[in-house]
């Protein structure tokens, strides 16, 4: 999808085909030059650092559930049936943090440093111990994009958080559901949670 | 961005309207199904209250935002489920569909929602119907997130799934 169908689409019916768009839009190369209105718009940079500040922290979140999901795929702690729900969790995760990425070099921004983590004592705790922490995670992680509604001035960016948020939100709902815990703590209406929460929380 | 893609708050009035009538579509159908599906466990029955007690208040509160806003809730739509209630099977399945609906339909209509406010309302409802979504998923065994992005839909592709659904 070139860039004018792309501009068209966005102020005119639609977003049929949004994935479609989020990927045109992602890390496109064709972005950068041939005619495109989005190359020839000017962008501000106040609202590019603005936005950069946000793409770390997602990122920085995505790395940790990734890292998570990843160590505990690795541990054999979990199987069956829910070692392929957790494998398909990581799976969302890592693609999340690949978009992410190149969206923070588009931004201008280095990729940044893969957080350290600290899960060892989530992973001796065997099954029960290890799904609910991945529970915790994702309702983390929701809250934490939830948090940053509104905030994300680049549109496309804003597109691709919030169709992060709703997968969050799924995953958090299924393991709601496998560990017999609310399916929404915070009831029919979820609360956002600051940055600051966030980044404290998943320190190791 | 955002000014040049939402009509300001008689823009927002038409999209909480059109997301009302969704949750009163989705609060209707668990408040059948409680009724008259046959077959549902404990722990399914427990799950279904859940979310009919949540989208009843999504109900309250699209009501009271479009009053705030200045406009007119929308009424509840006549909806006809068929035989979404014959089984636990056909009900689940039918609420799977209806959730991702819900969920395609925010995450399509965010973008032009003018007032921040109204912006993050809608933020918070659709993480829950996501969470709907999830859990019906994973009590189906299918894949819980069906894309690692979750796609947007269009009011029109909205209003024709509905339409196709029952």
């Amino acid at each position: 999808m070139d860039g004018e169908a792309s501009r068209r689409n966005l102020i005119g019916a639609g977003l049929a085909g949004a994935a479609g768009l989020l990927f045109a839009s992602c890390g496109d190369d064709e972005d950068e030059g041939a005619g495109n209105p989005q190359a020839e718009t000017t962008r501000n940079p106040d609202a590019d650092q603005a936005d950069s500040r946000i793409v770390n922290y997602a990122l920085r979140i995505e790395y940790v559930e990734s890292d998570f999901y990843d160590r505990v795929v690795g541990s054999g702690e979990i199987k069956g049936r829910e070692l392929e729900l957790l494998k398909a969790f990581a799976e969302d995760e890592r693609q999340h943090a690949e978009t992410l990425a190149s969206a923070a070099r588009r931004l201008g921004v280095e990729d940044p440093e893969k957080p350290k983590t600290r899960f060892d004592d989530a992973l001796s705790g065997g099954r029960r111990q290890i799904l609910e922490t991945a529970r915790k995670l994702e309702n983390l992680g929701a809250a934490a994009y939830l948090g940053q509604a509104g905030n994300i001035n680049d549109v496309d960016l804003a597109r691709i958080a919030f169709s992060i948020h709703t997968v969050e939100g799924r995953h958090a709902g299924a393991l709601a559901l496998l560990t017999d815990q609310p399916l929404s703590p915070d009831g029919a209406v979820a609360k956002p949670r600051p940055m600051e929460d966030v980044l404290r929380e998943v320190k190791p | 961005m955002r000014e040049a893609l939402a009509q300001g708050a008689r823009g927002d009035i038409d999209i909480a309207n059109f997301a009302l009538a969704l949750e009163y579509t989705e609060a209707a159908f668990y408040e059948r199904a409680l009724r008259d599906v046959r077959g549902l466990d404990a722990r399914e029955q427990e799950l279904v209250t859940t979310l009919r007690d949540h989208e009843v208040e999504h109900v309250e509160a699209l009501r009271a935002t479009v009053k705030r806003l200045g406009g007119r809730p929308a009424r509840p739509p006549q909806v006809n489920f068929g035989t979404a209630f014959d089984s636990p099977d056909s009900f689940f399945e039918s609420a799977q569909v209806l959730e991702d609906l819900g969920v395609g339909a925010y995450n399509g209509a965010a973008p032009f929602v003018a007032s921040p406010k109204v912006q993050a309302a809608a933020a918070s409802i659709v993480q829950v119907e996501a969470r709907h979504a999830g859990a019906i998923r994973q009590l189906r065994g299918k894949k819980v997130a069906p894309d690692a992005f979750d796609s947007v839909l269009e009011r029109g592709e909205v209003e024709s799934k509905l339409g196709s659904l029952f």
